[in-house]
């Protein structure tokens, strides 16, 4: 593999930034945890408010750097021609730039409450969640996704040629823009301010985002395991089209308390239980394409990144979510530390390890290095990994006695009660922090000088002697069947864990104020699922890293010319 | 057809599953969106929407398998040829 | 691609199909939004709400140049952090909540409310005049000065206006008006003693009771001859600190370290000296002189709080911090 056109290569730029800005979130998160930890840590310097603006604004930034970049990347691929305008991808790149400079910049307003109010509309920053940006960076990130649906849209072929992943990614780009326009207006009312916010988090993360996640991901597997081009489609539209039967109205389940009607109760509730379906779809859909064949995998960072989003996906968004979308669950999790649990294992594992999965796969065929050393990658991999899931884990756990003390005991914090209980989780947070931002350093490391360094003459693991019996064990095929019973072992620690929410409308939690049912529920589901998550992927990793030393009979005969 | 009634059948016991979790068991139909009529026609259509989707997932996941089917059998003869081309 | 070979499975129909229905979901959707926010529903409306002459419409603007969600939750959206203040306004009231706000780094004492009582603005607000009453209407108050007042918060004094804290409460009595159709759920677990027993065990409970009552029964029992040593606990009693440093650091208001016979510029332009006479002034109605750069309006006038000695020992006390 190597680059066929030349404008693909403007996607490093913006891997690079990815790289960068990932840098500098996980430096707020780790912040973060360390005020969660001690409140009073900086107080008055900079405060948690703003280090949490920063990190979530950080977090969407390089996540959409990322999407930029494999949109880039394989943009070309899919259009077999150059990208149209390239010099529009150079502006819409300093614009990024500029953009993001001056909306850390602008944060840090919120301390002395300069939010820059003209013409009724905040435009130096919000204070809202996730959309924090005023409205001056606002309009430039306008015009930025303005010129990425452009571009994108110019070098796509007539619409008569276009299949699935050309309609997925098409409609993604344009509707990213489409959707962002719904945070571009001030709202005087609590409820329609958040009805509109939920418009622009929700169905950019679960109507957008899911698509060209999806579409991605099709296009990866295309290209890392040579699958029929019309079978991806197939899994393209209806992986989609599920995501939108489900998500649409699944987007009520953020309207239960904010001050709309208890209808969408019902409805939130219904359909954003179906959301998880397209994710298993998705899972399936990866699973069988990548053991189609019985190829060793060449790149296999990529694809340990790219697994991994489609796990957390099923486990963060899937499972998690799941968990807390019922009313009934939801009236007890909203509002705790059950919610960034779901928050960030979702959005780091879905889209984040997407982009770096598109990154690995990418920068070193831009830098001619298909040979490049793989182990740091893989120990990234399993650093960001198990950090992100030990972050949830501590969520999850404090968020589980938090319920208890703040909604069950209606203990407010201010009585200095609730800190005190959760004090071993928000010190948990930091530990697999640390493990995290690990792994941060050895990917950031790793990608910028994938290709540049000299390379150890122990190579990277294909010198490796042959050894040509078959894999057993742990390391031997998975087989659908198993693949499976993992999948259902996933989701029968979800049902404890919804179990665990759901016991505390129970009498005895309720009034009589016995936390037990519901800490052992958690006890047992949260570790449970997490755990499970991660012998699942080592498993499937496993089985497919045994390819190398397999007998390849089938694969080879697959890949001869007809 | 057998397919459809077992596949049919799966769609409602979920949807009946997540039925229940939704039921808003405090609803107290203080404004007229919310009255008793509306909330019987929500139930409906709402069954009816889920039950569609999730026959949709089913369907759509078997045929994923079955275009794995299709991949691997499309190998597997290729293999086959190869093997008695490639013989000496 | 569809399905097997040899069987015709209407892909291009069932897609067709699925897009149909996904159309009747997006009607369904904004026929429901338009439920939401139709008028017959009766939202509570932030216009029409207000805190003596603070619109919460201006509130909700305050409320976001802070960012006040990046720490807190509003409606349960927000940080996780802080508290929820949906329902703030319900729990609290006015008169805590204005006692609070300036120098959210202390916890209000009873002496702090009370002040704030005596602002008509704050007592019409209320609806009532005197803490008992007080109290009995807004019990969330009554437990957090027994629990924590005159204690330090996790909270960072930010640097309010006094409009601005009329309007963030204005903002906070719109939220507490919404209907949030039954979130977050009703406590049913008892009293808040059980409710900490359950919590901690019946031994913190105890602690927590013992060290409420402890510099009340202090407080009420003994009181110093000397003025200075008077001073400090009035200091204490009406959380004065909360507002003015010990050291001539500024916070709300200027620091009292080296204050006592220090040249004070005022607003006006002039220059006095901060003699007995001016602080006494400055204690008991603080709007007549207004030292440079501070707005007016945020101290409250302690005119009918302490008593005239009182008064002399708080100054007394001020005159005893030297400058650091």
């Amino acid at each position: 593999m190597q680059i066929q056109y030349n404008t693909q290569r403007l996607s490093m730029r913006f891997f690079m930034l990815m790289l960068v800005l990932f840098v500098f979130q996980a430096g707020f998160g780790l912040l973060l945890a360390a005020q969660q930890a001690d409140p009073m840590l900086l107080a008055g310097i900079i405060n948690f408010n703003v280090v949490r603006a920063e990190h979530l604004n950080l977090g969407l930034l390089w996540i959409l750097a990322g999407f930029i970049g494999a949109i880039l990347f394989v943009g070309p691929l899919l259009s077999k021609r150059e990208l149209a305008s390239p010099w529009l991808i150079k502006f819409l790149f300093y614009a990024l730039v500029v953009t993001i400079v001056w909306n850390v910049g602008t944060q840090y307003l919120a301390m002395e409450g300069t939010a820059g109010w003209w013409a009724g509309q905040p435009w130096l920053q919000e204070g809202l969640e996730y959309i924090e940006a005023g409205r001056a960076a606002d309009l430039v990130i306008l015009i930025g996704f303005s010129i990425l649906a452009y571009v994108v849209l110019r070098t796509f072929p007539p619409v008569s040629e276009w299949n699935e992943i050309h309609w997925g990614l098409g409609i993604g780009v344009v509707a990213l823009t489409v959707v962002w326009v719904f945070g571009l207006f001030y709202i005087p009312t609590i409820d329609m301010q958040e009805y509109f916010r939920w418009f622009v988090v929700h169905y950019w993360v679960e109507g957008v985002w899911e698509v060209i996640h999806i579409s991605l991901v099709g296009m990866l597997l295309v290209l890392l395991f040579k699958v029929d081009v019309k079978s991806v489609g197939f899994a393209v539209f209806w992986g989609v089209l599920l995501v939108w039967l489900s998500g649409l109205i699944g987007n009520a389940h953020h309207y239960f308390w904010i001050g709309t009607p208890e209808f969408w109760q019902f409805w939130g509730s219904l359909f954003s239980a179906l959301e998880p379906l397209p994710l298993i779809f998705c899972f399936w859909h990866v699973y069988l394409d990548a053991h189609q064949n019985r190829k060793p995998i060449e790149n296999a960072p990529a694809f340990y990144f790219i697994l991994g989003s489609v796990v957390l996906e099923q486990v963060g968004a899937g499972i998690l979510g799941f968990t807390m979308t019922f009313a009934l669950t939801n009236v007890w999790s909203h509002g705790t530390w059950i919610t960034p649990a779901h928050g960030h294992l979702a959005l780091f594992g879905t889209f984040g390890m997407l982009g770096i999965g598109a990154a690995y796969y990418a920068v070193p065929v831009m830098r001619k290095a298909l040979d490049f050393d793989q182990r740091l990658g893989k120990l990234a991999f399993w650093l960001l990994f198990t950090g992100m899931l030990g972050i949830a884990l501590a969520f999850a756990l404090g968020g589980t006695v938090q319920i208890y003390a703040y909604r069950t005991l209606g203990l407010e914090w201010f009585g200095g009660d609730v800190f005190p209980i959760m004090g071993i989780y928000k010190m948990l947070v930091p530990v697999a922090g640390l493990l995290f931002t690990l792994g941060v350093g050895i990917l950031v490391f790793d990608l910028v000088t994938l290709g540049k360094r000299v390379r150890s003459l122990a190579g990277a693991g294909e010198t490796e002697p042959l050894v040509s019996h078959s894999p057993h064990g742990w390391a031997k095929p998975l087989t659908g069947y198993e693949a499976s019973m993992w999948l259902t072992g996933m989701w029968l620690f979800g049902a404890i864990i919804t179990l665990g929410l759901l016991s505390f409308n129970l009498h005895m939690v309720r009034v009589e104020g016995n936390p037990i049912l519901p800490y052992v529920l958690a006890g047992i589901g949260y570790p449970g699922l997490l755990l499970i998550t991660v012998l699942f992927v080592w498993r499937f990793l496993a089985s497919l890293e045994a390819r190398a030393s397999a007998p390849m009979r089938l694969g080879e005969a697959a890949l001869a010319p007809a | 057809m057998t397919q459809r009634i077992i596949d049919g059948t799966l769609s409602v016991l979920a949807s009946i599953v997540g039925f229940a979790l939704s039921w808003p068991f405090w609803r107290d139909f203080e404004y007229w969106p919310e009255s008793r009529e509306m909330w019987w026609l929500y139930f409906v259509v709402g069954f009816v929407l889920a039950v569609y989707v999730f026959y949709v997932f089913i369907r759509v996941t078997r045929t994923l398998f079955e275009h794995d089917a299709i991949g691997k059998a499309a190998a597997r003869a290729d293999a086959a040829a190869n093997d008695k081309a490639g013989a000496p | 691609m569809s399905c097997a070979d040899g069987k015709n499975c209407n892909e291009a129909k069932k897609r067709r199909r699925g897009i149909i229905v996904l159309g009747l979901m997006i009607m369904i959707f904004i026929i429901l939004s338009g439920f939401s926010f139709l008028g017959s529903r009766g939202r509570a409306n932030p216009d029409a709400i207000s805190f003596g002459a603070h619109q919460a419409a201006d509130g909700k603007r305050v409320f976001q140049a802070y960012n006040c969600m990046g720490c807190h939750t509003m409606v349960g959206n927000g940080a996780y952090l802080a508290p929820d203040l949906t329902k703030e306004y319900t729990t609290a009231g006015p008169a805590w909540l204005a006692a609070f706000l300036p120098s959210a780094a202390g916890w209000p004492t009873e002496a702090a409310v009370r002040t704030q009582l005596t602002n008509s603005d704050v007592a019409a607000d209320a609806g009532v005049d005197n803490i008992e009453d007080y109290y009995k209407k807004f019990p969330g108050a009554r437990e957090r000065v027994e629990r924590r007042g005159g204690g330090t918060t996790l909270m960072p004094n930010l640097a309010f206006s006094s409009d601005e804290v009329g309007q963030l409460i204005a903002f906070m009595k719109y939220s507490a008006a919404m209907n949030t159709e039954g979130w977050p759920p009703e406590v049913k677990t008892g009293s808040l003693e059980r409710r900490l027993a359950l919590l901690n065990g019946g031994s913190h409970m105890l602690a927590t009771a013992t060290a409420a009552s402890a510099p009340v029964a202090e407080g009420a029992s003994a009181t110093p001859a000397d003025p200075v040593a008077r001073g400090e606990e009035l200091t204490k009693e009406y959380a004065c600190t909360a507002c003015h440093a010990l050291d001539d650091k500024r916070m709300v208001g200027p620091g009292w370290g080296g204050l006592y016979g220090s040249r004070v510029k005022l607003a006006d332009g002039s220059t006095v000296t901060a003699d007995d006479t001016y602080l006494i002034d400055a204690v008991i109605a603080p709007d007549k002189q207004i030292v440079e750069g501070f707005p007016p309006g945020v101290m409250p006038k302690y005119d009918t709080l302490l008593k005239d000695d009182d008064v002399k020992a708080i100054v007394a006390y001020i005159k005893s911090l030297e400058k650091p």
